[in-house]
Parts: C-alpha cells; sequence; structure tokens
C-alpha cells in the first residue's frame, strides 16, 4: 500500500472499529506516496570474484596454487561479504613406494550482517508507508506516537547505525602418505585439521527515529574457535588372480574430534557513539559468557570388491562408527551394505550389437547411519540460570539413557544404458529407503513443562528414536547430443525424480506428530501419511447475508427443524451466537469435519502436502564455433506452500503494515438505515446491530470483516493460506565467447574467455510469496514449505573474463 | 591419539622401514582409540548425575524456581486474567477478548498461562525428584526444605491453573509423564487436595527464618489459608463454606498474623519501589511472603518485561520505550471510595496526582490528562530513579504473588465465614490494619461486600480479583455472575478531580458495554494445541491416585 491507500483504509477502519484514523490521514487525496519501505531496504547490489590458478611440477612433483578475492554486497543497504582464499596443494612421488602430499586452504572473511536475513523480509513488511525514512531536516524518520503502543523501528537507519559485523579466519589443512608395502599392498594415513576463528562485533547506538528511540547503547564482542581433526588410516590389498579375478580387501579406521568454545562480553552506557570496544562502555554493566564442548566419532571398516571378467561385480562392506553423542551401552552401530553389478554389453552374445555402448545393471542393498543430535542427549545436564542469588542451576533436557542410530536402509535398482557412441546415455534407478529409529526431539504437550525454549525454563523433551518412514521413488537420467555437426553441437540433460514418502512406523499407532509454529499447530504427522503434513480448518465460505447463517440442502433451501424452524450452521465453540461481538456477516464460516454442528479442534483436518509429487532440472548447452550457451531449469511439481508471511500481513486488524490486499476487506452495509427494531426479537437495537439488517457489500472478497473482538478468529491455520508451490525455474544461463587463438597467442595467451551469466533469471508460478523455494524451518522435516519470510533468492548477473597463460 | 612422523632418508634399509610403518598401522589401525574417546560429558554444565552434593548446591538448584519458569506468566498473562477479565484494568487494542469474554483456545496469552504454570510444576517436579534421588552428604532438615521450596511452588501453581481451567491434570514425575504422557484431567477437588498436601508438606519442612526472599514456613502459612478459604466454598449447594475448612484457613491466617514476626510496610505506595524488594539489602519488606525475584536488567527469561506494557509513555520511565495502552476501567474507577486516594495514587494515574518517586532529578512527574487513567503501580519511574537498572522490557520490580496484606484480609474473610457481618475478632482487626494504612475509616461490621471492595482495591493490579471472583463463584454463583453481568465493561471516559481528592468520572464516546457471562466464562477454555493431542480434554475428570 502506498500512502494515500494506507490512509483510506485506516480512516475507514477508524470508522467500524472506533481507532485507526489520524489528523494528517483526514484528507488522503493531498497525500503523497508515502515510503516504500521495500524500495528503501532493498538495491541491486554488485559482486566481483577474481581467482587466479597456477600449476606445475615435475614427474615426482606436482603443485597447485590458487588464490581467490570475492566482494558482494548484499540486496539488504549496508550490507556486504569479502573473502579471501589461497590454496596450495602439493603432491610427491617421493620413492617407487611411497607418495606423500598435502593441501593446505586458507581463508579469511568479513561480513557485514546489519539486518539478519530471516528477519529482512517480515521487518520491511510490518513498517506503514506513512512513517518516513527521512524527516525533511535530515534526520532519520520514525513513526509518530500512537494508542496502539506498537512502534515498528525505522529498519534502513538501524541497518546503516548499527555495527553487525563478523570476522572468520580458518585454515584447512591435511597431508597423506601412499605406502606400497607389498605388491598389491597399499597403506594410506591421512591427517586433516580445520582451525577456524570467529569475531562478532555488534554496537547498538543511541538514536532517536520519531517515537521509537533507543537511550542505552551497547556493545557486544564475541570470539569463538573451534579444532576438528580426522586420522584415517587404509589398508587396500588388491589383486588379479587367473585372468578373470580381481579382488580388493581394504580395511581401515578412521577417528575424528570436534573441539568448540568461545568467549563474549557486553558493556551497556557508551559514552560516545563513536568506539565501540567495551573498554569505552560503563564498567558496571559488564556482562561476560563462554562456554566450551566436544564431541568425537571413531568407526572401523572393511570392504571387498571382486570382479569376474570385468562382467560381474560384486561389493560388499561392513563398518561400524561410534559417537559420542550415545550412551555407552548404545554408541556404536552396525552399517552393512552389498552390490552387484552385470555389464551386459560385455557378454559375448552383445559384441555385434554395435548400437549398445553401454548396458549395465545394478542391484544394491544398504544401511546408513545418522547421529545428527544435540551432545549428550543421554544425560541430563543442568542448564546455568541467572537468579537474584547468582547463577542457579535447572534441568535442562529430559535424558534418554536409550537414545541410539538412526539406521536407514536402502535398496536399489538400476540400469546404465548408452547409446549411438554414447551420444544417448540412460540412466534409470529405482529405490526404497526406509529409516528407523527416526531420531527427533520428542513432540509432548505443552503441560510436560517442554515448550516455550530453555531460555524460559523449559526442560527440553528427550531425544527420542521415534518411528519409521519410508521413501519409495524413481529417478531417472537422460542426456543427449542432439546434434553434433559443422562446429555446432547441441546437447541436453534431463534428470527427473518422483519421490513418495510415508511415515510407516510411530511409538504406537495412534502417535501423532504436531509441530506448532507461533504457538499454534500447523502440521502434523501420523502413520500411512507423508510427513509434515498441513493440518487446520476448511473455510467454506464467508456469511454475506443472515441467510448465510442457516443450513441447506443441494438445492439451496433451508433445511428446518422438527418445528420448523432454520438450523444455525455449525459456529465456533467460543462464539456461538450471531452478534457483532460474536460471529457476524464478514467472518469466515468453516467446514464442520465431523458434522457435530459446532467448530472445535476436531474439525482440523490435513489440508495440504508440502511433498512435491516430482522434481525435475533440465540442462541445455549449445556451442558454436567460439560461442557456448548454457541453459539450466529446475522446477518441482505438485506440493503445497503454507504462505505464514501473507496469514500475517494479510490480518486486517493488524495495527502494523498490511499487505494490499487488505484494502479489500470485507464492508458491511445495512438494507434500512432507518431499522431500529429486530424482526426477529422485537429488541431496539442499531440498526446496523441487526444481522437481518446488514449483508457484506463487497461480497466474494477474501479478506473478513474488521472487528474488534474476532471471536470467530478469521486467521486460524486455514486452507486460504495454503497455495500451490509448483515452479518452474531458470536457475542459471551462461552464455560465453572465447577468443580466436590467433589473436590471443598475440599476447602470449593460452585461452581468453568472456562470458555473462545470469542466475534465476525467472520463475515461472502461481505462488503469491517471495519465493516459492521454501525449504524447512530449522531444517526439520515436519515443517516443510512453511513460508515465514524467508530470504528470497536473487538474480545474479555475473560479466567474468577467464584467462588461460 | 597419535601422529606419525615419517623420516625419508636416503640410505635406509627398506625391510627396516617396513617393519616400523607395519607396526604404527596396525597399532592405529587395530587397536584404535582409547575407550575415554568417545566419552563427552558437558564441560560447561554440571550434570544431574554430579551435583546435589551440598547444601549450597541445593540452594543454586531451587533458585532458578522464583524466576524464569514463571516469565512467561508474569509477562502478560498474569495481568490479562488477574485484572484485566476482572474488569479492573483494560485496554481497547490489546487483549479485548478478556474484558468481554471472547478469549478462546486459540489465544495466545492464555497458552502462556498454560505452559509456564506447568513449567512450574516439571521444574519443581524434576528438582524435587534429583534431590530425592541424588543429594548425599546433606541434612535431613536442608533436604527437606529444598523439597518443601519446590512442593510450595508446584502448590501455587496448581492453585493457579485451579481457579483459571478448573480440572486440571496432576503431575507429580515428569520423567514418568513422557512414557506415557497422554493423560486424564484430575477433579477440581482432587487438585485442591493435592496443594493442600504439598502446602503441608512446605509448612512442616520449610525454615521459620531465611535469607530475605527465600520461601519459609510463613510464606507456606499464608498461602494455605488462602487455599482452604478458597476450598471451602467449593461444591457448596446452599451459599455456605464448609465450616471446617474456614476453620483450617483461620487456623494458619492467624499463626501468620500473630506469630510470624511479618509486618505491613508502613506506606503502601512503598510496595512497589525498587528499593524495597524484599531480597535488597536493608530494604526490611517484611510483607512479602512469595514474590517472584526478577534480575534488574536480566537477560529474557530472567527479567520482569511488564515496564512497557504497564508504563503509559516514555516519560514516566526515564525515556525507555514504552507502549502500555492499558487504562483504569471506568468501573473500577467509580468503584474507589472518595477517601481511598493512597490506594487510587499508587495504582491508577489521576489528574494532577504528583509522583516524587518518578524523574526524581526534576523533582518528581506530575500526572496531568483527564482522560482514561494509566497504570501506575508497577511502573518504576527510569534509569535515573532506580540505580539505572531500568530499560526497555526491563523492570528492576519483584512481582508479588502473596503479600502479608492478603493473608491479613483471607483471616478476616475467614473469621466472617458464613456469617452476616463480622463485628469484631482478630480478623476485625487485622483487617483494618490493611484499612488503615491506606488512611480508610473503621467498618464497625464488615459484609461481605466490604470483603470484596477491600480484596478489589488493595490488590488491583496486583493480578488477584479475577481469582477472587471464581472462589466466591463456588458457593454464590448467581451473586457473582450477576456481579460480573452490571459491570460496565470498555467504556471510554473522562475525569475530573474534587478538591478532596475524589474523581468524577463520565462516560464519553464508547457506548457501556455489558457481558452476558454464563457458568461456562467462569473457566478458560483449555489451549487448542492440548485438545488437539490430548482427547482426554473432551473426557470427563478421573479422580486422581494418591497413592495412599
Amino acid at each position: 500500500m502506498n500512502l494515500r491507500e494506507f490512509a483510506e483504509y485506516r480512516n475507514e477502519k477508524d470508522e467500524i472499529v472506533g481507532h485507526g484514523a489520524r489528523d494528517e490521514f483526514a484528507d488522503p487525496s493531498i497525500l503523497g506516496e508515502g515510503t516504500n519501505w521495500q524500495k528503501e531496504m532493498f538495491r541491486s547490489a554488485p559482486m566481483q570474484s577474481h581467482q587466479i590458478a597456477m600449476t606445475g611440477g615435475n614427474e615426482n612433483t606436482t603443485f597447485a596454487v590458487s588464490a581467490g578475492y570475492l566482494n558482494q554486497d548484499g540486496i539488504a543497504v549496508g550490507s556486504n561479504f569479502e573473502r579471501y582464499t589461497m590454496k596450495l596443494r602439493v603432491d610427491n612421488q617421493a620413492r617407487k613406494w611411497l607418495k606423500i602430499g598435502t593441501n593446505i586452504l586458507g581463508s579469511k572473511s568479513n561480513q557485514i550482517i546489519t539486518v539478519e536475513e530471516r528477519n529482512l523480509i517480515n521487518t520491511t513488511l510490518e513498517q506503514t508507508p506513512d512513517v518516513p525514512l527521512k524527516n525533511p531536516d535530515g534526520s532519520w524518520g520514525g513513526p509518530d506516537e500512537n494508542i496502539y503502543g506498537e512502534y515498528v523501528s525505522n529498519v534502513v537507519a538501524e541497518a546503516l547505525l548499527r555495527e553487525n559485523e563478523r570476522k572468520n579466519s580458518q585454515i584447512i589443512a591435511s597431508g597423506y602418505v601412499n605406502i606400497n608395502l607389498l605388491k598389491g599392498l597399499v597403506l594410506k594415513s591421512e591427517v586433516s585439521g580445520n582451525i577456524s576463528y570467529s569475531n562478532r562485533y555488534y554496537f547498538e547506538p543511541t538514536y532517536q527515529f520519531g517515537e521509537v528511540e533507543n537511550v542505552t547503547n551497547s556493545s557486544d564482542r564475541g570470539v569463538s574457535n573451534s579444532l576438528y581433526w580426522n586420522i584415517n588410516n587404509y589398508l587396500t590389498y588388491s589383486n588379479q588372480f587367473g585372468n578373470n579375478h580381481n579382488l580388493t580387501i581394504m580395511l581401515g579406521h578412521e577417528a575424528s574430534e570436534s573441539n568448540w568454545e568461545g568467549l563474549s562480553g557486553r558493556r551497556r552506557n557508551f559514552f560516545t557513539n563513536t568506539i565501540h570496544e567495551l573498554d569505552a562502555g560503563d564498567f558496571e554493566t559488564a556482562e561476560s559468557y563462554g562456554y566450551k564442548g566436544s564431541s568425537s566419532l571413531e568407526s572401523y571398516f572393511g570392504r571387498m570388491n571382486y570382479t569376474f571378467a570385468d562382467k560381474y561385480l560384486v561389493t560388499a562392506t561392513l563398518r561400524t562408527d561410534g559417537s559420542s553423542k550415545f550412551g555407552p551401552d548404545k554408541r556404536w552401530g552396525y552399517f552393512p551394505s552389498f552390490a552387484i553389478a552385470w555389464k551386459i554389453h560385455e557378454e559375448n552374445f552383445m559384441s555385434n550389437i554395435d548400437l549398445i555402448n553401454n548396458l549395465k545393471l545394478r542391484v544394491g542393498w544398504g544401511m546408513v547411519g545418522n547421529q545428527n543430535i544435540p551432545d549428550y542427549a543421554y544425560g541430563s545436564p543442568l542448564g546455568n540460570r541467572p537468579t537474584v542469588w547468582g547463577t542457579g542451576v535447572l534441568p535442562q533436557r529430559i535424558a534418554n539413557p536409550d537414545v541410539q542410530w538412526e539406521s536407514t536402509q536402502a535398496s536399489n535398482l538400476g540400469v546404465d544404458l548408452y547409446l549411438l557412441q554414447n551420444r544417448i546415455e540412460f540412466i534409470a534407478d529405482a529405490y526404497l529407503k526406509q529409516t528407523d529409529n527416526l531420531l527427533m526431539d520428542m513432540e509432548l504437550p505443552t503441560y510436560a513443562g517442554t515448550s516455550g525454549g530453555d531460555y524460559t525454563g523449559a526442560i527440553e523433551p528427550p531425544v527420542v528414536n521415534i518411528g519409521a518412514i519410508e521413501n519409495k521413488g524413481f529417478e531417472f537420467t537422460l542426456n543427449t547430443v542432439n546434434i553434433d555437426r559443422g562446429g555446432f553441437r547441441w546437447t541436453t540433460g534431463l534428470v527427473f525424480s518422483l519421490n513418495k514418502n510415508k511415515v510407516v512406523k510411530m511409538t504406537s499407532d495412534s502417535t501423532v506428530i504436531n509441530k506448532m509454529v507461533d504457538g499454534t499447530i500447523l502440521t502434523r504427522t501420523r502413520i500411512g501419511d507423508p510427513v509434515g503434513m498441513f493440518y487446520g480448518y476448511i473455510i467454506d465460505g464467508m456469511f454475506n447475508t443472515a441467510d448465510d447463517f442457516y443450513m441447506k440442502d443441494d438445492a439451496g433451501n433451508f433445511i428446518l427443524d422438527d418445528e420448523g424452524n432454520r438450523v444455525l450452521i455449525a459456529l465456533p465453540v467460543d462464539a456461538q451466537e450471531v452478534d457483532p461481538t460474536q460471529v457476524w456477516v464478514g467472518d469466515y464460516f468453516f467446514r464442520d469435519i465431523n458434522g457435530d454442528t459446532v467448530i472445535t479442534e476436531a474439525d482440523r483436518t490435513y489440508i495440504g502436502n508440502p511433498n512435491p509429487k516430482f522434481t525435475f532440472g533440465l540442462n541445455t548447452g549449445i556451442t558454436y564455433r567460439n560461442f557456448d550457451l548454457s541453459v539450466y531449469l529446475n522446477g518441482v511439481y505438485g506440493n503445497k506452500l503454507y504462505n505464514w508471511t501473507r496469514r500475517k500481513f494479510e490480518n486486517p486488524m493488524s495495527n502494523r503494515g498490511v499487505l494490499k490486499s487488505v484494502k479489500d476487506f470485507a464492508r458491511i452495509d445495512v438494507y434500512d438505515p432507518e431499522l431500529t427494531v429486530d424482526p426477529d426479537d422485537d429488541q431496539t437495537k442499531e440498526p446496523d446491530q441487526i444481522i437481518s439488517n446488514v449483508y457484506v457489500l463487497n461480497e466474494g472478497t477474501e479478506i473478513s470483516r474488521l472487528t474488534n473482538y474476532d471471536a470467530n478468529t478469521n486467521n486460524r491455520v486455514s486452507d486460504r493460506y495454503i497455495e500451490d508451490g509448483s515452479y518452474l525455474r531458470i536457475k542459471n544461463v551462461v552464455l560465453g565467447y572465447t577468443l580466436p587463438d590467433k589473436i590471443v597467442k598475440i599476447a602470449n595467451i593460452e585461452r581468453l574467455r568472456l562470458y555473462v551469466n545470469i542466475q534465476n533469471l525467472y520463475t515461472f508460478t502461481k505462488y503469491t510469496g517471495y519465493d516459492p523455494e521454501v525449504g524447512s524451518i530449522n531444517q526439520d522435516m515436519l515443517m516443510t514449505g512453511i513460508d515465514n519470510g524467508r530470504y528470497p533468492s536473487q538474480r545474479i548477473y555475473t560479466f567474468g573474463i577467464n584467462v588461460n597463460f | 591419539m597419535n601422529t606419525i612422523n615419517i623420516k625419508v632418508m636416503n640410505k635406509i634399509n627398506i625391510i627396516n622401514q617396513l617393519v616400523y610403518i607395519l607396526i604404527i598401522a596396525v597399532y592405529i589401525g587395530f587397536t584404535g582409540c582409547s575407550k575415554d574417546f568417545l566419552e563427552r560429558p558437558p564441560q560447561d554444565r554440571v550434570t544431574a548425575d554430579n551435583y546435589y552434593q551440598s547444601y549450597e548446591e541445593l540452594r543454586t538448584s531451587t533458585a532458578p524456581l522464583y524466576n524464569i519458569v514463571w516469565f512467561d506468566y508474569n509477562e502478560r498473562a498474569g495481568y490479562s486474567i488477574g485484572d484485566i477479565r476482572a474488569n479492573n484494568t483494560l485496554s481497547k487494542y490489546f487483549n479485548p477478548g478478556y474484558y468481554l469474554f471472547t478469549v478462546t483456545s486459540l489465544d495466545y496469552n492464555l497458552l502462556d498461562a498454560w505452559s509456564s504454570l506447568f513449567k512450574v510444576v516439571a521444574q519443581s517436579n524434576n528438582t524435587m525428584n534429583n534431590i530425592a534421588e541424588k543429594a548425599s552428604n546433606i541434612t535431613e532438615e536442608e533436604k527437606n526444605g529444598a523439597i518443601a521450596e519446590c512442593r510450595f511452588m508446584r502448590g501455587t501453581a496448581y492453585f493457579l491453573l485451579v481457579r483459571i481451567w478448573g480440572n486440571v491434570m496432576i503431575i507429580e514425575d515428569n520423567i514418568e509423564l513422557v512414557e506415557n504422557p497422554l493423560i486424564t484431567l484430575n477433579p477440581i477437588e482432587d487438585v485442591y487436595k493435592f496443594i493442600i498436601r504439598d502446602l503441608e508438606y512446605a509448612v512442616q519442612n520449610l525454615p521459620e527464618k531465611d535469607e530475605a526472599g527465600r520461601l519459609t514456613k510463613w510464606s507456606a502459612e499464608g498461602m494455605l489459608a488462602k487455599v482452604y478459604l478458597a476450598f471451602s466454598g467449593y461444591g457448596s449447594t446452599d451459599g455456605t463454606r464448609n465450616q471446617a475448612l474456614l476453620d483450617s484457613a483461620k487456623y494458619y491466617a492467624d499463626d501468620v498474623c500473630n506469630n510470624s514476626g511479618m509486618e505491613l510496610m508502613e506506606n503502601y505506595e512503598d510496595l512497589f519501589k525498587y528499593k524495597y524488594n524484599v531480597n535488597r539489602a536493608g530494604a526490611n519488606n517484611l510483607e512479602s511472603l512469595f514474590s517472584l525475584l526478577w534480575v534488574p536488567l536480566g537477560p529474557w527469561g530472567a527479567s520482569n518485561v511488564t515496564l512497557s506494557d504497564f508504563a503509559f509513555d516514555s516519560e514516566v520511565v526515564g525515556g525507555v520505550s514504552a507502549w502500555g495502552s492499558h487504562r483504569a476501567s471506568y468501573d473500577i474507577l467509580t468503584t474507589y471510595k472518595a477517601r481511598d486516594t493512597i490506594r487510587l495514587n499508587a495504582t491508577y494515574m489521576t489528574d494532577g496526582v504528583h509522583y516524587p518517586e518518578i524523574n526524581q532529578s526534576e523533582g518528581g512527574y506530575t500526572f496531568s490528562g483527564t482522560d482514561e487513567a494509566p497504570l501506575k503501580k508497577y511502573v518504576p519511574g527510569g534509569p535515573d530513579d532506580n540505580e539505572g537498572m531500568v530499560a526497555t522490557m526491563n523492570s528492576p520490580l519483584n512481582t508479588y504473588i502473596l503479600r502479608l496484606a492478603d493473608v491479613y484480609l483471607v483471616y478476616a474473610e475467614a473469621c466472617l465465614g458464613n456469617s452476616a457481618s463480622l463485628t469484631g475478632g482478630e480478623g476485625w482487626h487485622y483487617f483494618h490494619l490493611v484499612r488503615n494504612r491506606a488512611n480508610m475509616d473503621t467498618i464497625q461490621s464488615i459484609t461481605f461486600e466490604d470483603i470484596m471492595y477491600e480484596r478489589r482495591i488493595e490488590l488491583a493490579m496486583e493480578w488477584q480479583y479475577w481469582y477472587d471472583l471464581v472462589t466466591w463463584y463456588y458457593f454464590k454463583p448467581d451473586y457473582i455472575l450477576n456481579y460480573i453481568n452490571n459491570q460496565t465493561r470498555g467504556a471510554g471516559y473522562s475525569h475530573t478531580k474534587n478538591p478532596d481528592g475524589s474523581l468524577d468520572v463520565t462516560i464519553v464516546d464508547t457506548l457501556p458495554q455489558r457481558v452476558n457471562a454464563t457458568t461456562e466464562d467462569i473457566y478458560f477454555p483449555y489451549p487448542e494445541s492440548e485438545i488437539i493431542q490430548n482427547p482426554f480434554f473432551n473426557q470427563d475428570p478421573v479422580p486422581y491416585d494418591f497413592g495412599d
């Protein structure tokens, strides 16, 4: 909404609910556009990236060195990311039987964050257009005093004034030795490490943006570092017996450890906004924090590969992994796998078929483990909590000493078929994966005291192995060279995958897992269904006139009870009367799923599946002489998204910013402005309080009426915010031109290529939010497809030069 | 772990070297790491298995029960239920459903109350069960004292729960609950019995004296008296209260009044000043029996965030952001007796009242305005008035859950019992101690209506009055429903000050509204997210098995 529209909306709101208007809105026609906060906050941002690489060496030693620089402004004002990288790789064949090598990567980055990405969309939408970006005197604008006590800050000013920076330095290094002990017997030992240092800088200055004032400045400084190391040893024996038997056996051991620690400090009351280091703050306000922890993993494994006549291939592995995340009795998990393949085209009977270059059948079965849970979930840590008597301790998580590895068994049947001198490659796989002992925080009712996070005193629920999920699907890849003639080459690659998932086991058959967003349930998962189904009410329409409150049969005639009276349709349990303070025209009516003539939580149902029916990607490339063009498209089909942002900003009673669609809220008019006696009960009332006298003027609108009471809870979780998430995206387009050799040779350059790259060029979708590629909240698969103001994919244009000397 | 150090030398016996490398490989690859390698207990916190080993450790484990677990209740739910529902205070823009009786099971603040009070239950259970199981090297008295603190907290949380929702589930072991989380509701009667057991244990095991702010025997006796008084009316069919329970209420209230050594603060308004926070050195606040003890400028969870909701403007809190839209209701302003200005001015701001404690550097603050009266209670002034301990959404004030004046009024009400009036005796005496402090006149013959007035006015904006109405509803249902339905709710008004400090209040603009409360409106609906998960919410409560 621009300012004129906003003023009109607020004026109308005031007439209906008694608040919202302001003196300066009195004549909307003289108002300007107001502030477009999204336009002010977002910008087109330049990016530059440079890379230089060198390789060299002799027959015993090879090396590769490269250096890179990236400088990328963020699309939000003030934000920036800068990174330097340096890589070195050296391999040395020291002796015939000994090879050593090392690989070192160093990087340093500096990130200016301003506003956290997850808040960007919501903060710009919340602000109203009447708030100026800057005042006439040049100072930053802010909201005026209002009756709601809802003050949204000047997010642009905050972004530019506030310091919010992160610096990170990292070294990843590894070294290996390969020793040929005996013929066919090789020992490879590798040690690698990753050392990372991060500094965090945050300063909140004093400021005043209208009514939003910060009188206390404060600074946060934090450092953290982590060390990860990994050591592994493999002993491999491979040999050929006779002409046809090839055997490789490998034994290995691996161990790794992660350590992390951090310190941070905070002070307030700085005597100036220009010095941000802690020393300039008030000593008496100093706070300090620290943490430390570690985890470890150890594995033993063995693998056997056997090939007969290069036609029949067998692989078997067994590994056992131990993780510090599990209790002493559940620490180790065992994960075997087995696979066979048959290269049919190597058979004699195929030798005359020239059409087929490669035909291979594959069958496999295997297990993998997952240990991705918080540390020490098997025990009961006590959290440190501030009290007036110093630090106190409170149970932090319910222990589950029996928590164990999650495992996924996958069976797979595949075929590879290459035709016409490999111009057509077809690879297809069908799979069945069953994940057992699914690791998850146990979902408990709120009365278990486990809701709300440990920072408000909750004890966290135990981590449990809750059940089993099955995924089955089919995917294929088809790569073709369509034309290759006269310097013109056109290739395409298509990847298609279809997946179905289903919950097959839970703690008990009736167990369901509910997931909440902002305190209300949004998804439910139960046996037999896909995971994370949206679970809410169905809106069957809006009450437009008094007649809509009564049940009708299919022919549209009123249903009458035994006494010949019309029958009220199901109303919410907490709002059983047709009354302006309860349910009224302009409210939605919900479907009575269980037919008990009242709308309760039992009328929630499954209103959408966030899992796509299929996904696909299409890559196509054309080269002609010195030009090359490649286009990559990807898409998903058949998934539903829950537009939580729209639910938030399409609420007509919000006192903050709202979406433009809200302007069309249900307007209620009266048939007879003189009517003062309600014919239904003969009471004297205002004309607009008589149900038979009111109706929705703009019938057909999607937005409910304005009301202070909302006993009907119009914006409860319903199918109104479910949208089709299918999309087709032009993900990447590259157009390149390589300068002719003759020209570049003059400058002693081996190859010089210019290119233009556009990422996320365009998206075809019916979805009304910013970006249909929503993902999952906190990587939780039970919270997939919920759009809560996710930072959208950006369109990125790149112009580049590759030079090889 | 081991590192490998390989020296490549020119002249070396290859066989020797092979043996050397093989030994390393075999050593590393096949003996593996030591057993401890995968043992990673937390390094920055203690664990339940190695704690509870001294008196000091017990004290640190009960201390968080005084703040963080109550945070969600303190944030907005407490006053929404206790005062807005009771029509003491309201905001047309914020939570109007509470005074209009249109709160639904989807209400967010209601879920906060539910969640917070059950957090109190859960963490009290977890802490006391840990102590009972793991504590060693501690005297029985110390151990029972710590368990008594936990049981007081649990009993108090249930006392609020039972008056908000009626039937609720009794939980004693939250670890066991995980095995079977879908449990039945228990009837109101059993919840009261459970509360009484907890508080009786607390009476027997809490010390008579402890550091200021900690629970004592007197806290438990005061709370127990209040519980007995509330329970005495439950289930009544003839409009009278159970005399045996009234006598128990009297017994415990009497002990607190006469033997505790506790006394009222001299000035009513001092109760809501930072320097009189019970736990502060030199505060000498002998009126607080149980307060939530927030950490001044503490982090989210341990701080009192009501400041910005209560202060109507940043000018009364030294410029920090504040947006309070709550105002005194028309109904309560017209209820104040003309003489009751001490309590009026300490609770709501009306035209021309001077507050020396706000903006002290400028000689105080005088409110001017003749519209609806904003809140004063729990609005302590700005950072400069409070040793710097005020910030946006951060008040240094404790929250009273039970104070001595409340117990005095409980005593009077228990003495009044089923009689029409109270004309003398201890109850009459303590009733007047409360009134005298507020410079109110003597009432020769105290009636039930006098008790109602006194509780409403003395404890306004202390989140009590709705709970009182519920307990009175137990034995006087028609009277209380009638009382609620005759209140003027949600009216806009203006006021003028008379020379004697009393008010003339005139309704303007919005028409007075009435609600039509019925039996079903006494208890709030259970949160929707709970009913969805547990079908027992739609079934009758089941008697609790006390195991004896």
